[in-house]
């Protein structure tokens, strides 16, 4: 087993096409993963904050509803076999391209996200936990993301559609607009980092030395205008369904509708990611730089199972209780789905609890940059988790916006606010010394 | 040929036959997705090279600004094929093709038999990497780059000025006279149809797109003993 996971380890350090292609496969896997729990929380969250319950019909073995989890992947069963329409005058190659041209760059900008710090060997390798370090790192982000309004607007031109058109052309022209804000906010940015690389952004905010905390303005501009660029509510005058039906992709159905969706919420868990780097710390955690973390692997890995198990436990606590003393509204067999998550989180709770005992205890030096490594992801996925409910807490509580306001919003606020901001930070850089060397 | 000259091959097909295909294209929507490709397949010749910078550039000013611009007017605008009427360039897209081998084949015949190597741009250097660029743009050639972005700023407050309010009315205007122009030009090549004796001015830009099939119907129910 040791033997195996050596080689393994050995391939992955001396081949970077190797490296590049788990990396890539993780990354995609991850994404995409989190796409269908998004669509699921979004139902979910939505229902609450409406006061209702929400998707729940779905079940397994008439048992196990899983809070409506099944809804989403019977949707994505929908999705794949629906009839293929497409309107008798639409254009038909553009038609079949645009879908393509929306989600080929959302997908692309995944290759510059660091996931973790770079893994050092004992021999003193470096393996990247990055597809790709490129020179230009946030720079290729806006770029590639810039693309997705080619497919938009195809998408609004090919159906032939007055509908689809306007809010192709609406799009269009939020997205070319709060680019602009996007672009400035990350020029301030990069004049206070001194650098252009994610990598190396996330690198210098060691200990609480946190990028939000030098630019609070560039991460307000940046959170609004990542909200606008991934056509979110309060942004969401594209496909605004009141007045032009739904906008740009009134005409998809099926699968190709499925892949505007992805689109969508693939750009939203980039953004969150893309957030949590630049002004959050990314992969570090706060307070223990890569160096100290190794140090106290043991202490950190011990410190993260205890406070799993507390959280299954807690849960297991609560779904037994429903069971024990609920109403058992539904009179068959789903009434028993407490019983089982219960237990489940009992066991899982329960495993921890011996890990944490027993299992940490003798950990092979070779193991300890990965395990730390390993922390430092999860450490990104719970920053970025929280701006992926953001995303989700606003969609559910705001109105939208007019579309004179949204640019009135763009051009006439946010862009002289970030101009401003340039020139400030680059007169402290200048003047008052630089902040991260 | 090893996979780095092959990256290099691709992307110079693909650059050289977009920019032919925006050359001869009718249609002007497919003219500007073509002209994305090429700028797109040039980005990718600057990678290539080692200028990552140059290539994120390109993506991020061409591809994702310029190009949208052009892509915004042709939809505005939609025209219908009838109204853009015939691309005739009366033979000159071949001349043009002609230009473009003899120019590549001279180039070639110069590069194959050059005495001294092409310099190799790229990573060994440095060159090309952002902050070498940064570093030039700020320090060397600080002159040239703050009047370029005098230039620009120029520029800009003359289409501010364009579009103020009271000289937008003039701006819409001569769109206006264009668009009548246009529909004048329309309505000249394709007289009324006699047996549609409700038709004023040019034909309405829905069937124009429809073809026949809107006028099928309408005959279809004049003719005695048809289905009305």
């Amino acid at each position: 087993m040791s033997g195996l996971l050596y080689s393994l380890q050995e391939l992955v350090a001396s081949n970077p096409l190797v490296r590049a292609g788990l990396l890539i496969g993780f990354s995609l896997a991850l994404v995409l993963q989190i796409v269908p729990v998004m669509i699921w929380l979004e139902r979910k969250l939505c229902a609450y904050i409406q006061d209702r319950i929400g998707p729940n019909r779905a079940a397994l073995f008439g048992m196990i509803r899983a809070g409506g989890f099944f809804h989403t992947i019977t949707d994505a069963l929908k999705l794949l076999t629906k009839e293929d329409i497409r309107p008798v005058q639409a254009n038909k190659g553009l038609f079949l391209l645009a879908p393509f041209l929306v989600v080929a760059p959302v997908l692309l900008t995944v290759a510059v996200l660091p996931w973790a710090d770079d893994v050092v060997l004992a021999d003193g390798r470096r393996v990247p936990m990055q597809i790709a370090q490129l020179d230009v790192g946030l720079l290729y982000i806006f770029a590639v993301a810039g693309l997705t309004v080619f497919g938009i607007l195809l998408a609004g031109w090919a159906s032939n559609n007055k509908y689809s058109l306007l809010g192709g052309l609406r799009a269009a022209s939020q997205l070319v607009s709060y680019e602009v804000g996007l672009t400035l906010a990350a020029v301030s940015l990069m004049v206070t980092f001194e650098t252009v690389k994610l990598e190396q952004m996330v690198t210098l905010q060691e200990g609480w030395r946190l990028g939000v905390v030098f630019q609070p303005i560039a991460f307000v501009i940046f959170l609004v205008a990542t909200f606008a660029e991934s056509n979110r509510v309060p942004f969401d005058l594209p496909e605004g369904e009141s007045e032009l039906v739904a906008g740009y992709h009134t005409e998809y159905t099926g699968f190709k509708f499925a892949l505007f969706m992805l689109a969508e919420y693939v750009h939203m868990i980039v953004s969150s990611v893309v957030i949590a780097c630049v002004f959050f710390g990314g992969w570090q955690v706060p307070g223990l730089p890569t160096a100290e973390l190794k140090a106290n692997i043991v202490p950190v890995l011990r410190g993260g199972l205890v406070a799993g198990a507390s959280v299954s436990i807690l849960l297991a606590i609560v779904c037994l209780r429903r069971y024990l003393v609920g109403p058992h509204r539904w009179k068959d067999r789903g009434d028993l789905e407490p019983a089982f998550w219960g237990t489940i989180l009992l066991v899982a709770g329960a495993v921890q609890i011996a890990l944490a005992i027993a299992g940490v205890t003798r950990i092979p030096a070779d193991a300890v940059p990965w395990l730390a490594a390993f922390v430092q992801f999860n450490m990104l996925m719970m920053k970025a988790g929280f701006f992926l409910f953001l995303y989700l807490w606003v969609r559910w509580t705001l109105p939208r916006f007019r579309f004179d306001q949204v640019m009135r919003l763009g051009w006439k606020m946010l862009m002289p606010i970030a101009l401003a901001n340039i020139v400030i930070t680059a007169a402290v850089v200048t003047f008052g010394g630089r902040i991260f060397s | 040929m090893s996979a780095h000259d092959l990256v290099f091959w691709i992307f110079a097909i693909l650059a050289v036959g977009a920019a032919f295909g925006v050359a001869v294209s009718p249609d002007p929507l497919r003219g500007a997705i073509l002209l994305l490709l090429c700028l797109f397949s040039v980005a990718g010749l600057f990678a290539w090279a080692g200028a990552h910078f140059l290539a994120a550039m390109q993506v991020l000013v061409y591809a994702g600004a310029i190009v949208v611009l052009f892509v915004f007017v042709i939809m505005l605008l939609n025209l219908t094929p009838r109204e853009l009427g015939r691309n005739d360039l009366g033979g000159a897209q071949w001349l043009g093709l002609g230009l473009v081998v003899v120019s590549m084949v001279g180039i070639s015949a110069v590069a194959f038999n050059a005495k001294a190597a092409f310099p190799t741009v790229g990573k060994a250097a440095g060159a090309g990497g952002t902050a070498e660029i940064g570093s030039a743009l700020l320090t060397t050639y600080a002159a040239p780059f703050e009047i370029v972005s005098l230039l620009l700023l120029a520029a800009m407050g003359g289409a501010v000025m364009l579009v103020k309010r009271d000289q937008a009315g003039a701006t819409i205007d001569a769109i206006m006279t264009i668009r009548a122009k246009i529909d004048a030009r329309t309505s000249r090549a394709f007289a009324p149809d006699p047996l549609q004796p409700d038709q004023h001015g040019p034909p309405a830009r829905q069937q124009a797109v429809a073809g026949p099939r809107s006028g099928v119907d309408d005959t279809d129910a004049r003719k005695p003993g048809g289905t009305v």
